[in-house]
């Protein structure tokens, strides 16, 4: 039985011709199927790029039914260790866009990988300074300010 | 592109409820919007979608208490307790936990205590005081405003001299020292005080009021065990009176060294909730507000 397959259009219009099942993972992309059945879906606000990041992550987490139950397609110890991979491989402003791109088409998994990264990436930073020049921050505070929250957050211990 | 400062609100808390609170420092340096959500955020990757309440001793060891809102949105339960033994404090034996401002005081054995950093997971032991720990001790935490220089002040009752003591200990030269004050005849201390911004309130009845240390409360009240302090953010006082089947709770609007105002919060009337022809006689023990969100757990015995 031939696998159904579905077409997502990038910003650019450039189309992706996906398995249902992958797409799926993305519950608007689900909805969007549903209502809209053989038409091709418009994504504006994705560039390619992302787009084929997206749908790289969705090809790996695809659970596929076949028919003995649920089965991923990888062991949940390897798909860890491939989520670790993957968000470490993107650089931070696409990793940025990848996390927007989750929300936007609410697949929680991704979303859950990409903001554990960024999160991780604060905590790996030295100061503040740092987390400023990698996020690209403006530092709004005076140098008073951040004295008085730097005693703020002093501890005897 | 995407940056951080143009992610939604609600991306930039979720990222932020990642971060260990070993970074909370840097964190609240970066920029005005992440010092303010940290100070509404639960640090630290397991708290996540949790509220922190506070800490409780169950069988001689530390757990801290988490309340869930999901079930706001959901059906089923409200609130999701949960209670979880902190392994990092592997102390047994403690006989009772003292909170605020994320250090956390654990006496054991009478004469032996220890504080914990909840934020950076140090523990450092605190010498013995003047006198061994009795059950209705209070201590609260409190730091001069201009070298965060912290300190411990203990306040106890000693029946047999029908006296009150105060003392405090200091972390700088790690020492205790009995505070020589004559405090009210009829001061009446009965729950631990709360610390804000260095300071440390506990709810008292006086026959002189007016002293020197004396706020009064936005309403009149009969006995202090109807009377329940509890801190909003790190910013405000709020406090909690319950008498029968009436609850009110009154948030500070300002507070400061001697001006202290209030508004009123919440106005609850529990005979509906009851569904029984009696009074609630159980006593509230603590409290906690969501303010944006209109609302009020409370804790009781």
């Amino acid at each position: 039985m031939s696998k159904k397959m579905i077409v997502l259009k990038s910003s650019e219009g450039v189309s992706f011709v996906v398995e249902e099942a992958v797409a799926r993972q993305s519950k608007i992309i689900s909805f969007l199927v549903e209502e809209f059945p053989d038409r091709e879906l418009p994504l504006t606000n994705m560039t390619s790029e992302i787009l084929r990041k997206t749908i790289e992550y969705c090809k790996k987490h695809v659970v596929e039914d076949d028919g003995g139950g649920d089965s991923s397609s990888s062991s949940s110890g390897d798909l860890k260790e491939w989520d670790v991979k993957f968000v470490a491989e993107i650089d931070q402003p696409r990793l940025m866009d990848l996390l927007m791109a989750a929300n936007y088409l609410d697949i929680p998994s991704l979303l859950d990988v990409t903001c554990q990264k960024v999160a991780d990436t604060i905590a790996a930073c030295n100061d503040e300074k740092e987390i400023r020049a990698t996020f690209n921050i403006e530092n709004d505070f005076t140098e008073e300010e951040v004295e008085a929250i730097r005693m703020e957050n002093q501890y005897p211990i | 592109m995407t940056t951080m400062s143009n992610l939604p609100e609600e991306l930039v808390r979720e990222i932020l409820s990642r971060v260990p609170l070993t970074s909370l420092r840097k964190l609240r340096c970066t920029c005005r919007t992440w010092n303010a959500l940290s100070k509404t955020q639960v640090f630290g990757k397991e708290a996540a979608r949790n509220q922190f309440l506070g800490f409780t001793v169950i069988n001689g060891r530390v757990c801290s208490l988490r309340l869930g809102f999901q079930g706001i949105h959901n059906e089923g339960d409200l609130v999701h307790k949960s209670t979880n033994k902190i392994s990092k404090l592997d102390h047994t034996n403690i006989e009772k936990v003292f909170h605020s401002d994320g250090l956390l005081l654990c006496v054991r054995n009478r004469s032996n205590f220890v504080v914990w950093n909840q934020y950076l997971g140090q523990t450092r032991c605190i010498p013995p005081a003047s006198s061994d720990f009795r059950f209705y001790d209070m201590f609260c935490f409190g730091y001069d405003k201009n070298n965060r220089n912290h300190k411990i002040l203990r306040f106890c009752y000693d029946n047999d001299e029908s006296l009150f003591c105060f003392e405090w200990f200091d972390f700088k030269t790690s020492s205790w020292r009995v505070l020589d004050i004559e405090p009210d005849v009829d001061l009446d201390v009965y729950r631990s005080g709360v610390s804000l911004k260095g300071n440390t309130y506990f709810v008292a009845q006086s026959n002189r009021p007016g002293e020197r240390f004396w706020r009064p409360l936005p309403f009149h009240y009969d006995a202090v065990e109807h009377v329940v302090l509890s801190c909003v953010r790190e910013e405000k006082l709020a406090v909690l009176y319950q008498i029968e089947n009436t609850m009110e709770i009154w948030i500070t609007t300002k507070i400061e060294y001697d001006d202290v105002s209030w508004s009123k919060f919440l106005d609850v009337e529990m005979t509906p909730l009851n569904g029984f022809d009696y009074d609630f006689d159980t006593e509230t023990e603590s409290f906690f507000i969501e303010e944006d969100k209109k609302f009020a757990v409370v804790w009781c015995n």
